[in-house]
């Protein structure tokens, strides 16, 4: 594995807000995250827990309205990138900062070939020339495993599968080789067997590059082998953090308990998945207590009262913000007796 | 209420239902706050108040009809006796404006519901249909889209003549096309609803499905459509009584008033003026609404 | 592309005779021949005149009849103007109106495309509300309205332009302008209404993840999409220009083919009146046909299905 090095990308508590139509969605509130250089680090939680638009915000890529960013810092080599002008802000993005989306159906352009979409990144960041961005486009097409990659640079989106689209995505990404790799569930939306395929490709390109990744995903299975560190979010918060190895074997949010258990394991002999009851809160009716309480089986009367602080749990890694500690604590609500 | 919780998601017997209720009540409160869809419903709501009862009025206090005639008083600009001024015959404008809408009105509502008629059954049957029959009823739609609309237009007033009424069902049944498209469209995309093949498991006669459960479901955009199409048959009434074709003086309505004050406006401008503005600001308030009507019903579509 | 242009290209045939068919039955239908109303002709000379336009055949005879003779691209004689061939007053009345629709295309284009592209490009500014609102003003006021208020401020007032008939390029500016305007407004709202969807889209998210200049993000990314309602719009509302405004042509006397279609159809002059539909049928179905090749060359998904 890479070397991983001091933080390039500091997250501090940052906030982005939507105005919605029932008021004010605070989809992210209060992240808070550091990125080494070379470094893994996976984001997990339901979908609609604030995982994309806490990356969207890092690139300053929030539609406004109805989004705007109020609060927080992105330090990037120490300068806050909420305070650079646009023009800077677009030397960074695809350059520096490059990002993959979930939907590679969707994410690519489908009036342009594929090769005028990967070129004009060349162009815009490094003024190349078209053959030379040309050649450079389809070497690194066929470095992510695309094959007769001087053939199928002059084709449409439309003309190749998902998973080769995302293969086309990644390349796009990783044209300016830069610093870091941000992929929002990048295999969400591809076929089960192709999933691999591309962690490994992320993988393994990482590896070549030194690129430092945020990996996107609402399933932890994904990130387990991968990640160095792992961001648990919920509503908008992060409610756990930890290396892979501390939230696999020391789950201490009821959150992250109850995602593990809702995901098939190999190594446990208990062979039961248990979803996690109720459904996930509106962001925009969000009081002073945790957000989890309504589905958690440990709730007490303090949970209502104030957002739990964060409570380091053995190594200082490895941080939750609930009152209690699942692993020692009594169920409050015995799941057999859960009825509306 | 009466539902269980698995996987973390209510089951509710009646999905449908429920997702229809909050659909139009959602649709409701979106429209509310649409500016200028509203203020085109209250000047929609004045103009027809105005235009059916107002002549009772203006009878009772001034006692004036639309054809009470005084040549010594003709053409007099807008005064307290005659709000809107005279006309070259010294009929009150006021009175003949309001007259005038309620035929422009009536003539743009009966030709919607023709069309309506027309079109939402003729695209609902052609939609479920489908196959060999949906082809050849669109082809026919095809064909009929392109004749010249001016073409039907004229020979409709070659056949009916003085009859304006006439005139405007056939025009309604012109513009049953594009309802047709439309409708066929969306009974397309909601006919392998699950709902529809359960009432078609059931034996549930096909007439009946459509009528009951495909129709409805496409209320939406069938209403916005219908509200966009009578500002447009208004429009072309105005244009076939500017051409001398559509209502024939006596009688009146916007669109001849309109083209009557369009030859004298530079002496004599509020002959113009006032029906001009009646005529654009209803067409304006019906665009207003139908745009708010559309994003009231469809978010996904929505523009702002 | 090749095929995809073949294929609309042999559509287009079968659909012009099925608008031939429909249309010289529907007016054969229509109570009231050509010569019913003239009762002072007497019916001996009645007889003669309706055997030569092959009035006394059963009815699909004459229309078999027409066939062969449209086949022959002859619209035949007119009822009414008796020296002069359907062919000869088409070729009169059609190159007037199609300069006139030329330039009403072109305003319309210009005006439309550039205050939708502005309007969805500034949203819920001032240039979006001003634009939206004189598209809707466009929409609204007719343009029997419009036109002689143009000729009052522009010819009378001004003298900048002539007021009317067909005499040089100058007479052509304001008719071709009133004649764009509702065409403008819709095509405005249409490319607002479409560049605002396609600006949502993912890809467009993509291009601006890439660090594209803004501008490469519109004209590159988010145009071909945007404008591809406008672009439907615009086959009828192009074929509608061409083929001459009844109301703009009488309002600034142009002897286009317009004025020729009403006093036909008053005057039933029933080969007129096919020569006429049949000349904007064609023309219709060629701005169709351009919009279809237009649309394979925005959307390769189009060209290569
Ligand atoms: N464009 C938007 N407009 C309004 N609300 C948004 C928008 N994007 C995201 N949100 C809100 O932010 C919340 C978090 O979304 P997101 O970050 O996409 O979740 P996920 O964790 O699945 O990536 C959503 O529940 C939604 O309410
Ligand atoms: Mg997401």
């Amino acid at each position: 594995m890479a070397e991983v090095g001091d933080v390039i990308l500091s997250v501090c508590d940052l906030r982005t807000h939507f105005r919605g139509e029932e008021g004010i969605v605070k989809a992210v509130d209060g992240v808070s995250f550091d990125l080494r250089r070379g470094g893994v680090l996976g984001i997990v939680g339901e979908s609609g827990s604030g995982k994309s638009v806490t990356n969207l915000s890092i690139l300053r890529l929030i539609p406004d309205p109805p989004g705007r960013i109020v609060g927080g810092e992105i330090l990037f080599h120490r300068q806050n990138l909420l305070s650079v002008t646009d023009a800077e802000m677009r030397k960074v993005r695809g350059n520096r900062i490059s990002m993959i989306f979930q939907d590679p159906m969707t994410s690519l352009n489908p009036y342009l070939t594929v090769g005028r979409q990967l070129t004009e990144v060349l162009e815009e960041h490094f003024a190349a020339s078209p053959a030379d961005a040309r050649r450079q486009s389809i070497d690194m097409l066929a470095r992510v495993g695309i094959p007769e990659p001087e053939n199928r640079i002059d084709q449409y989106p439309h003309q190749f599968s998902g998973g080769m689209r995302q293969r086309v995505m990644i390349a796009m990404a990783l044209l300016c080789k830069p610093e870091i790799l941000i992929a929002d569930e990048p295999t969400t939306a591809v076929d089960v067997t192709i999933q691999a395929q591309i962690l490994d490709l992320i993988g393994s390109l990482r590896r070549d590059l030194g690129t430092a990744v945020i990996l996107v995903t609402h399933d932890l299975g994904v990130v387990a082998g991968m990640a160095d560190e792992i961001l648990v979010m919920y509503a908008g918060r992060v409610v756990e953090r930890g290396t892979a190895d501390d939230i696999f074997h020391r789950p201490s949010h009821p959150y992250t308990l109850g995602l593990l258990r809702s995901i098939p394991r190999l190594d446990t002999s208990e062979s039961r998945l248990v979803p996690i009851r109720g459904t996930p809160p509106d962001l925009a009716r969000l009081d002073a207590g945790c957000p989890f309480r309504p589905r958690c089986d440990f709730a007490e009367a303090r949970c209502s009262e104030s957002y739990p602080p964060t409570r380091t749990v053995g190594a200082a890694t490895h941080e939750a913000a609930c009152f209690v500690d699942p692993a020692t604590a009594p169920t409050t609500t015995p799941r057999a007796e859960v009825e509306p | 209420m009466n539902a269980r919780v698995t996987n973390g998601k209510p089951i509710v017997d009646n999905f449908d239902e429920i997702h229809g209720t909050s659909l139009w009540a959602d649709a409701w409160r979106r429209l509310r706050k649409h500016k200028l869809a509203v203020a085109g419903g209250a000047f929609l709501g004045f103009v027809v108040v105005f235009c059916f009862l107002g002549p009772m009025v203006v009878g009772w206090v001034w006692g004036y009809t639309y054809e009470s005639q005084n040549l010594a008083y003709g053409a007099q600009p807008p005064s307290f006796a005659h709000w809107f001024g005279t006309d070259f015959l010294g009929r009150d404008l006021m009175v003949r404006v309001m007259h005038g809408g309620r035929i422009s009105l009536m003539v743009g509502v009966v030709a919607t519901i023709v069309s309506l008629f027309i079109g939402v059954t003729y695209g609902a049957i052609s939609g479920f249909a489908g196959g060999v029959t949906d082809n050849i009823m669109m082809r026919v739609v095809d064909v009929l889209y392109t004749l010249p609309y001016m073409f039907i237009v004229i020979l409709l007033v070659v056949i009916f003549g003085r009859s304006i009424f006439m005139v405007f069902v056939g025009i309604g049944g012109v513009l049953w096309l594009t309802m047709a498209r439309l409708v066929r469209g969306q009974v397309l995309s909601l006919k392998h609803r699950d709902y529809v093949e359960a009432a078609r498991a059931i034996g549930v006669p096909n007439l009946t499905i459509i009528f009951r459960h495909l129709v409805p479901n496409a209320m939406g955009p069938i209403i916005v459509l219908s509200t966009l199409t009578i500002p447009s048959v208004m429009l072309q009434e105005a244009f076939l009584s500017f051409l001398g074709l559509g209502v024939q003086p006596p009688a009146s309505s916007w669109g001849l008033l309109v083209a009557e004050g369009a030859q004298s406006m530079v002496f004599y401008p509020w002959l113009l003026v006032f029906p001009a503005a009646f005529l654009a600001l209803t067409l304006l308030s019906l665009n207003f609404l139908g745009d708010g009507l559309r994003d009231a019903l469809d978010p996904k579509t929505r523009k702002d | 592309m090749g095929r995809y242009i073949i294929r609309r290209i042999l559509g287009f045939f079968p659909t012009l005779f099925c608008v031939i068919t429909v249309a010289f039955f529907i007016i054969r239908v229509a109570p009231g021949g050509p010569f019913d109303r003239d009762k002072k002709i007497p019916p001996k000379v009645l007889e003669a005149i309706e055997e030569k336009y092959h009035l006394d055949k059963p009815l699909y005879v004459q229309y078999v009849l027409y066939l062969k003779q449209i086949a022959s691209f002859d619209l035949g004689p007119s009822y009414k103007y008796q020296e002069m061939s359907v062919n000869e007053i088409v070729g009169q009345g059609f190159p007037v109106s199609m300069q006139l629709g030329l330039v009403a295309l072109f305003f319309s284009l210009m005006i439309g495309l550039g205050a939708g592209l502005i309007a969805a490009i500034r949203r819920n500014t001032f240039w979006d509300y001003g634009s939206m609102g004189f598209a809707m003003l466009g929409i609204a006021i007719p343009n029997f309205v419009i036109a002689p208020i143009l000729i009052l401020f522009f010819s009378l007032g001004l003298s900048i332009f002539p007021p009317g008939r067909w005499e040089s390029w100058e007479s052509v500016i304001l008719p071709g302008f009133s004649l764009s305007l509702v065409h403008a407004a819709y095509i405005a709202r249409l490319a607002r209404a479409g560049m605002l969807d396609v600006l949502t889209e993912d890809f467009i998210r993509t291009a601006r993840a890439k660090g594209l200049r803004e501008r490469l993000v519109i004209l590159r990314h988010a145009l071909r999409g945007g404008i591809t309602p406008a672009v439907s719009y615009l086959g009828p509302a192009a074929a509608a220009m061409l083929t001459g405004s009844i109301v703009v042509e009488k309002i600034f006397l142009i002897p286009g083919m317009g004025r020729y279609f009403v006093d036909a159809a008053l005057n039933r002059d029933l080969t007129l009146v096919m020569g006429v539909v049949i000349v904007d049928a064609a023309v219709l179905l060629v701005f169709n046909l351009i919009v279809d090749i237009l649309y394979g060359v925005l959307d390769p998904r189009v060209r290569y299905d």
